[in-house]
């Protein structure tokens, strides 16, 4: 997956993958998000935590382009995210999915090939999908149905169609909910491995199993705050939350260490 | 079961109803297969009770003031598509929940109904036929209009087949694909809505979720994606509605309830047999 040459989109938005600025977002009367500012660079590892209803979702579907910020502008690639959905590859939680749907593993990842989603690959659909298929490690799979795999197969399912367009940013919702601990180390040694070739973004509670890989960690509670690898390495987050981190408060911590995510 | 065969080539309403029975199942196999992944049988119950409404006022109108194309079809198909319409417009805005939509178009609908048809000379007749559907008073129009949405249905599944798989198995993500969800959601319930209004006229309002549900339910045990599920679905509604018809026909019984028991009696030898694959070691 060679990278489109990206020169068409450097004035405003620099090189930057994503980025957001002076974002208010709100549901009802309540601010969800406000004063979101973020800036995401090419090839970075980014992990989006923060408390239940902090926003963390919220953030994920303003870049997606499923809403609409009130106020402030998005931009992925330098243009709104609606128009470069095809370069957006898109991994929802696997639980949201009927187990029981009729459908092959390759039929899922061809699902992937929809739409604005045929653009990079016309003609090589089929190549495209076995490709995906090999980079999630379930080539053997293609034939078997969705409704037999594990947790994590699913989710590597999942994220091959979302491969299956040739995108060039991944983005997660959950990716290790109900996941087992082996199948999520296997998945983030995947994801290790595509980062290589594209950015990827995680929205998690569980950012244990993603701090050896990350290279940011964007902290959301009302607003954004981003800590850059420099200052916050993966054995900092670790201190800095806990082992177990799925028993961790994290709009606590953030706003005990005055990192201004807080309104708590 | 003799006497339906040697009765075929005698009687042209017998021909007609066989082949009313083959051409519905094409529709019921496809729609059931993807109201049943979409699990949206409610929507499909909802639409069919309230053609009620649709089928009550046409008839009042066509008996008590002689609007002569006021038949209970037109009445239905109008009242279908409203409803499908209706259903389309309210089902994705927020603070709207799309059962309370549906109970409510399910009850008013037949509600409407029943005031229309107690005010309607032959009360009764028109209200069995019209609950339990008549087979055997199936007219030309009927299949001329089955056929056509035959044609149609085959036609969109085969070409739009991977959109529609998708759009069923993650609507969001087919948005985010760029398809049109919300106009192909649009089409779809009007397509639902137009197939239970030909349902009705074989198997009736009460009966039409069972003649879509459980054809495609059993097909889902027996088959591992969404083509063969359709196929295999359409196949389970020639089953049902054609043994039905045979069987009710000899021994006076009504033909759309006979139809639901032999699809009833398909769904629980098709769990029986999945049960029994599964335990198998």
């Amino acid at each position: 997956m060679s990278r489109p040459q990206k020169t068409e989109h450097r004035h405003q938005a620099g090189s930057a993958d994503i980025v957001l600025e002076q974002v208010r977002f709100t549901y009802g009367r309540e601010p969800v998000l406000e004063d979101v500012n973020l800036r995401i660079n090419p090839g970075e590892f980014i992990g989006v935590i923060g408390p239940n209803g902090g926003g963390k979702t919220t953030l994920l579907r303003l870049i997606l382009g499923l809403l609409k910020p009130d106020t402030g502008t998005v931009r992925v690639f330098g243009k709104p995210p609606e128009e470069v959905s095809h370069l957006i590859g898109y991994v929802p939680q696997h639980l949201q999915f009927d187990p029981a749907f009729p459908a092959t593993v390759m039929d899922l990842v061809r699902m992937g090939q929809i739409g604005r989603r045929r653009k990079l690959i016309r003609g090589h659909e089929q190549e495209a999908a076995d490709r995906a298929l090999r980079l999630v490690e379930l080539e053997h799979y293609k034939n078997i149905n969705f409704a037999s795999l594990s947790g994590g197969q699913r989710q590597r399912a999942l994220i091959a169609r979302a491969l299956a367009a040739g995108p060039r940013m991944l983005l997660f919702d959950e990716p290790t909910a109900n996941v087992d601990s082996s199948s999520g180390k296997r998945l983030y040694r995947i994801l290790a491995e595509l980062n290589k070739e594209m950015t990827i973004l995680i929205v998690s509670h569980d950012i244990g199993f993603v701090s050896r890989h990350i290279t940011s960690v964007v902290c959301v509670n009302r607003t954004v705050v981003i800590h850059p690898t420099s200052s916050l390495a993966g054995q900092n987050i670790i201190d800095l939350y806990g082992q177990d981190l799925s028993l961790v408060r994290h709009d606590h911590r953030c706003s005990y260490e005055g990192h201004s995510c807080s309104h708590s | 079961m003799f006497a339906f065969i040697s009765d075929l080539s005698q009687f042209s309403f017998l021909r007609m109803a066989l082949m009313a029975a083959v051409l519905a199942s094409v529709a019921c196999g496809i729609v059931g297969s993807y109201v049943t992944v979409r699990r949206s049988t409610y929507i499909a119950g909802a639409i069919a009770h309230c053609t009620l409404g649709g089928m009550g006022l046409a008839r009042y109108l066509q008996v008590e003031t002689g609007l002569y194309w006021a038949t209970p079809l037109t009445g239905a198909v109008l009242a279908a598509l409203l409803a499908g319409l209706l259903i389309s417009f309210l089902q994705n805005r927020p603070g709207m929940r799309l059962d309370t939509v549906l109970s409510a178009i399910w009850a008013t609908g037949m509600a409407i109904g029943i005031l229309f048809i107690s005010r309607t000379q032959g009360y009764n007749e028109d209200l069995m036929s019209y609950l339990f559907g008549d087979i055997l008073m199936v007219t030309r129009t009927d299949l001329i209009l089955t056929g056509m949405l035959d044609i149609f249905l085959v036609s969109v599944a085969f070409f739009f087949q991977r959109e529609l798989d998708a759009i069923a198995f993650d609507e969001e993500f087919a948005r985010l694909s760029g398809l049109p969800v919300r106009i192909y959601d649009t089409i779809f319930l009007l397509v639902v809505a137009l197939t239970v209004v030909l349902l009705v006229q074989l198997v009736g309002i009460i009966l039409v979720v069972a003649l879509l549900a459980l054809p495609a339910a059993a097909a889902a045990r027996i088959t591992a994606r969404l083509p063969a599920m359709i196929l295999a679905s359409v196949l389970l509604c020639l089953l049902a509605s054609i043994s039905g018809l045979a069987i009710s026909y000899p021994l006076d019984l009504p033909a759309g309830a006979m139809i639901i028991l032999v699809a009833g009696a398909i769904y629980l030898v098709s769990a029986f047999i999945s049960i029994k694959v599964a335990e198998r070691p």
